[in-house]
């Protein structure tokens, strides 16, 4: 590539990573792998990029990228996500920070629920164009975001009961 | 969307934001990540031991293949009917071993030969490239040669042209690992076929990985150089032959004087006709039937079927539908001129959704046909339509691109039956499967498992006849393995 197609990459990776991150934490459940699928994917957008950029569709390659490879990550680390929540032995050894609601809330959804709820709700893509990024009908799309937004409705009220009392 | 879900929606987003660790990606970092895959596609190195072959990745030009720019003639990705792997095997050591004058006073001799299909996982380069059917055969002639054939059944590229081949090759010389890298065309009608001939040198250094804890730092060991060239040929049919030699030495200029072929020779083989689909099938001039159980459909012969849900699609295609998340891979939204039809089982989780988003239109009765009907936005170019037997336990997931979505979906429809007791489909297994559990399946489906092939247990190549095909009750199928890995 030349230097004006690595720096308008580098515009493009420092303007939208942080989003991107984002939309694999929700499939991908862990800010790390989140991270590591994110750069995946735009190591792959990278070896497109002058096609790309000529066709004009750099935004919807990387997130087709990005939700390409978070399902696929959980798909082969399936067998490693913890089915309960970790149980410390002493209330000070939670990791500081962590929002465990929001991840228990998270756990429920399917990878491809979650890759729906990023897509229309992070990404603000219309229910037409997540069926088109997924391949699904726009049905599909509205039925997995309602059982995605009553699932998250419900835990995350649920969390905040416990925490008011 | 109501408030409650707008609520839902903004603490979501604000938890995210809050949680979100505070590192930024290095712009940087990855651009010299895609440098070194960039890099390692070109230069492959199998084995640590000195008997290692070096194996320049054949495909890593696959991916920016470029076959016409005016589109293929045809779509061929399917190996030609009657065509059996010791036809194929045949034709392989023939292109080589029949020459006369070849290996000079070591013949080659044959080395082993790998199989594989439907492997998306081995997508060479390029990002929309669906292998559908691979062969590698290795030949050697003492021990600082070796020579490699490689057929590739693959998905034309729709979208690149002669341009970006030249470009690759361009960019392959700036990363120093091509001394020569030609592409050369002839035209025949409306038809570009491709001829790219390289050299490549792995003297200096290893291709470099990110972190301190890469094992391949530094200067390669004098001992553990090779040099290869290489001749692929991108052929109108769609099917890509590559030749290469490698060639065990220190030095490179030694090595040059080493090769026991010239590129001329390794074109020849390149273009041998016994390498080749028997018959390129036109679209439409001949059919299979495909589908899982006693469900099938009628497609185009040369549409493959994909065992493994694939990554990125191109051209027409049939998949297995082997679990969830299928669809969002197997999406062909943006693909112009595409043709996706996902088969699967109605006592899958998606099958079990899928039928219960269109059960208004089931009765319980098992003899229901539930279908979505043709779902076209008429802000997509492309339609979708989802249907089943219940009674017959498999639906049928199609997308097609338009123009012709309406005609093509409907002749999709209108092809399903119900195969008669005399017959059924050969069941889908997965790579990972066992002998046994592909027995068992077999068994299940009343066909029979021939001979089991040596290979690697539980790594499933691929099944004559294909999974997914329509054979007599009681035929025998044979499971290939890969070999030589």
């Amino acid at each position: 590539m030349s230097r004006r197609d690595d720096a308008e990459f580098d515009d493009f990776v420092a303007a939208r990573s942080a989003q991107l991150r984002r939309v694999a934490f929700l499939i991908v459940r862990d800010w790390q792998h989140a991270e590591d699928v994110v750069q995946t994917a735009f190591v792959t957008l990278y070896l497109a990029w002058p096609r790309v950029r000529k066709a004009d569709a750099i935004n919807a390659y990387a997130r087709r990228a990005v939700v390409n490879a978070s399902i696929s990550w959980t798909r082969k680390a399936r067998s490693e996500f913890p089915t309960d929540p970790v149980v410390y032995d002493r209330p000070g050894d939670e990791p500081a920070g962590r929002d465990d609601d929001l991840m228990d809330a998270l756990r429920q959804l399917t990878p491809s629920q979650a890759a729906v709820v990023a897509l229309r709700y992070l990404e603000d893509l219309s229910v037409a164009e997540v069926a088109d990024m997924l391949g699904i009908s726009e049905g599909t799309v509205k039925s997995q975001c309602s059982r995605a937004l009553a699932h998250l409705r419900r835990l995350l009220a649920e969390t905040d009961r416990v925490k008011e009392q | 969307m109501n408030d409650d879900d707008s609520l839902v929606v903004q603490q979501l987003r604000a938890r995210l934001m809050a949680d979100e660790p505070s590192t930024t990606l290095s712009p940087t970092a990855v651009r010299a990540r895609g440098q070194r895959r960039l890099r390692r596609r070109r230069l492959l190195v199998s084995g640590a031991a000195v008997a290692a072959v070096l194996t320049i990745a054949a495909g890593t030009a696959l991916g920016q293949a470029t076959l016409d720019a005016d589109r293929h003639p045809t779509t061929p990705t399917k190996r030609p009917a009657g065509y059996t792997p010791e036809q194929v095997e045949n034709a392989m050591k023939a292109a080589v071993l029949g020459r006369e004058g070849t290996g000079g006073d070591a013949p080659w001799r044959l080395l082993d030969v790998v199989a594989r299909a439907s492997n998306p996982g081995r997508i060479m380069s390029g990002d929309n490239r669906v292998i559908a059917e691979e062969w590698q055969a290795t030949f050697t002639a003492g021990d600082e040669h070796r020579l490699d054939v490689r057929m590739v059944y693959a998905a034309p590229v729709d979208h690149t042209d002669l341009a970006s081949q030249q470009q690759d090759c361009a960019t392959t010389l700036d990363l120093g690992y091509a001394d020569v890298c030609d592409v050369t065309t002839s035209r025949s009608g409306s038809v570009v076929k491709v001829q790219q001939r390289a050299t490549y040198q792995q003297g200096e250094s290893w291709p470099v990985r990110v972190g301190d804890s890469a094992p391949n730092q530094g200067e390669i060991p004098v001992g553990r150089r090779w040099y290869r060239q290489e001749v692929i040929e991108f052929r109108p049919d769609g099917l890509i032959v590559t030749a290469g030699e490698t060639v065990h030495n220190s030095d490179r200029s030694d090595a040059v004087g080493q090769w026991l072929e010239s590129t001329d020779s390794l074109a020849a083989i390149a273009a041998d006709p016994r390498l080749r689909f028997t018959n390129p099938n036109p679209p439409y001039a001949d059919q299979q039937r495909v589908g899982i159980g006693r469900a099938v459909i009628v497609v185009p012969s040369n549409w493959p079927v994909l065992t493994v849900p694939c990554f990125t699609p191109v051209g027409n295609y049939v998949f297995w539908y082997s679990d969830e998340y299928a669809t969002a891979r197997c999406s062909i939204a943006t693909e112009p001129h595409g043709v996706a039809i996902g088969i699967g089982t109605l006592d899958s989780d998606t099958g079990r959704e899928l039928a219960s988003l269109y059960q208004e239109t089931a009765s319980g009765d098992p003899d229901t046909w539930i279908d979505s009907g043709p779902n076209c936005s008429t802000a997509d170019d492309y339609c979708t339509e989802w249907f089943a037997l219940e009674s017959s336990s498999a639906f049928f997931s199609v997308v097609v691109s338009r123009p012709r979505a309406s005609s093509m979906l409907d002749e999709l429809r209108d092809s399903f039956e119900v195969l008669p007791p005399t017959e059924t489909t050969v069941p889908f297994i997965g790579q990972d499967a066992t002998y046994d559990q592909a027995r068992s399946a077999l068994e299940q489906a009343q066909l029979r498992l021939a001979t089991p092939e040596d290979g690697m247990p539980g790594r499933i190549g691929f099944a004559f006849p294909s999974m997914g095909s329509a054979v007599p009750v009681g035929s025998d199928v044979r499971l290939l393995t890969p070999r030589g890995q």
